[in-house]
């Protein structure tokens, strides 16, 4: 079958972004994508054009660009599914303009260069913001880079979860927020280590801009302190969850290890979600010792983790233990002596 | 009264006349000329796309040097022909002006105004970086 070729497209003026003496950095719409745009040297002296080179963005990059977690060059560079337009601005008519697809591979010459930011942007342009409440964190003890970042990314799971329970349960939270965050727990077969894996990385990606957690700021010295940005009540909420969790630690490996022990010992933790079928004579022990662990974990409803594995109890199950295993890996640098609040 | 024919209703009403200390300006060269500070306007830059006329008639200066010397450094169009950053000291009736939120300001030059004589120093930009 032949390739289909990028058509030419008319994109809509939205906003421009930064300003000097001229417009240098703006942003369109063509259809229902969002295009970045940067104005680019002219091909010969006075030749009368504003030539901008112009990509697609996709929704997430859009956010990550406008919240400083990657800079112009990586849009223009890094999406493998993106095209690439050229186009005069001097074409443009009651705001709208005729982009011509650039299939090359972009010049130097029309690329930013690396870490320009949204920082730099000279026009306010409306957007979700990072949230601005900071939980700090004691740091003590020595630590190894690997240790470090290991514990960041424990924190990290666990917020993102907290988060998306919440948004779940949230009225208000739209629609397709509510079908991404169902989306991994129904998606993954949940045998083996890597369905986890991907099923805290799509929570966290699916975190809303103006929830999400954030490194503000490490002093890294014995003692020193990290500074994490996020939401105020998603802190009090982990602190109340890793507080629980040290305090009832052996109660807490006690029902785990029972749960645990019972999938393994009768192959459901080999037994992928899908094949797992409501009224299984292991769903009222599976059932009943989850929702004793979700609980004594302080994990909110246990109805929400049945809504969201569409009440299947052999996945719930496992996103349970799942999310003990990050905790217990987390509260470990606390129980050292390393973190404290 | 203007260095430029502005059009009509330029500059806005809440651009004000007061001095800009540590104002920056991307300019050509390491010395400086009054053509740096020309608008696109005075260049005789037609732009047929929509933009605020009295905008395009402006001299764009910057109050955070940063931004500037990101902006001219990074972005391929300004890249590709400006080297250099002049800070200036612009005292009180030397035009009129309006600041962006994000550190940009429009600023329109009384014809009595030499803005290379309100430049304190000009630095090259590999020396900002």
């Amino acid at each position: 079958m032949k390739a289909q070729m990028p058509k030419r497209r008319r994109a809509t003026f939205d906003a421009t972004l930064v300003y000097m003496d001229e417009p240098l950095v703006m942003t369109l719409i063509a259809g229902k994508s969002r295009i970045i745009a940067v104005a680019v040297p002219a091909e010969g002296e006075g030749d009368g054009k504003f030539r901008f080179y112009a990509t697609t963005v996709s929704t997430k990059d859009w956010a990550k660009y406008l919240g400083e977690s990657v800079d112009l060059r990586y849009l223009f560079t890094f999406p493998d599914r993106r095209n690439a337009y050229l186009f005069d601005l001097n074409t443009m008519k009651n705001g709208t303009v005729i982009m011509t697809p650039f299939l090359d591979e972009a010049p130097e010459d029309f690329l930013p260069s690396p870490r320009f930011f949204a920082s730099n942007h000279t026009e306010e342009y409306a957007h979700e913001e990072r949230p601005a409440d900071v939980a700090r964190l004691l740091v003590d003890g020595d630590w190894e880079l690997s240790e470090f970042g290991h514990f960041n990314q424990r924190y990290a799971d666990i917020y993102s979860f907290s988060v998306a329970l919440r948004n779940w349960e949230d009225p208000m939270a739209p629609l397709k927020l509510k079908q991404n965050l169902r989306r991994p727990f129904l998606d993954r077969p949940y045998q083996g280590g890597f369905s986890y894996v991907h099923l805290f990385n799509d929570l966290n990606d699916n975190v809303p801009i103006n929830e999400q957690l954030s490194l503000d700021k490490i002093q890294y010295a014995s003692p020193g302190y990290v500074d994490m940005s996020g939401k105020s009540d998603i802190f009090a909420e982990l602190q109340e969850i890793i507080t629980n969790f040290l305090e009832r630690r052996r109660e807490l490996v006690s029902v785990y290890n029972e749960l645990w022990g019972y999938l393994h010992k009768n192959g459901y933790l080999k037994l992928s979600g899908d094949q797992y079928r409501t009224g299984d004579p292991s769903e009222k022990f599976i059932l009943g010792k989850s929702r004793q662990l979700h609980q004594a974990l302080k994990m909110g409803s246990f109805t929400t983790i049945e809504d969201l594995t569409e009440k299947n109890a052999l996945v719930s199950a496992k996103v349970i233990l799942s999310f003990y295993r990050r905790l217990n890996e987390l509260t470990s640098f606390f129980a050292q002596g390393r973190v404290s609040f | 009264m203007y260095h430029e024919d502005l059009p009509l209703s330029c500059p806005p009403q809440l651009s004000k006349d007061d001095q800009i200390s540590n104002a920056y300006r991307r300019v050509d060269d390491k010395v400086a000329t009054i053509g740096d500070f020309a608008s696109q306007a005075a260049k005789g830059v037609e732009p047929l796309f929509p933009v605020d006329p009295c905008k395009w008639a402006s001299c764009s200066l910057f109050l955070n040097k940063a931004q500037i010397v990101n902006i001219s450094a990074k972005l391929p169009k300004p890249r590709s022909h400006s080297n250099y950053v002049a800070e200036m000291n612009i005292p009180a009736s030397s035009g009129r002006w309006l600041a962006g939120k994000k550190g940009h300001i429009d600023f329109w030059m009384y014809g009595t105004f030499n803005p290379v004589a309100a430049i304190v120093k000009i630095e090259h930009l590999d020396d900002l970086q």
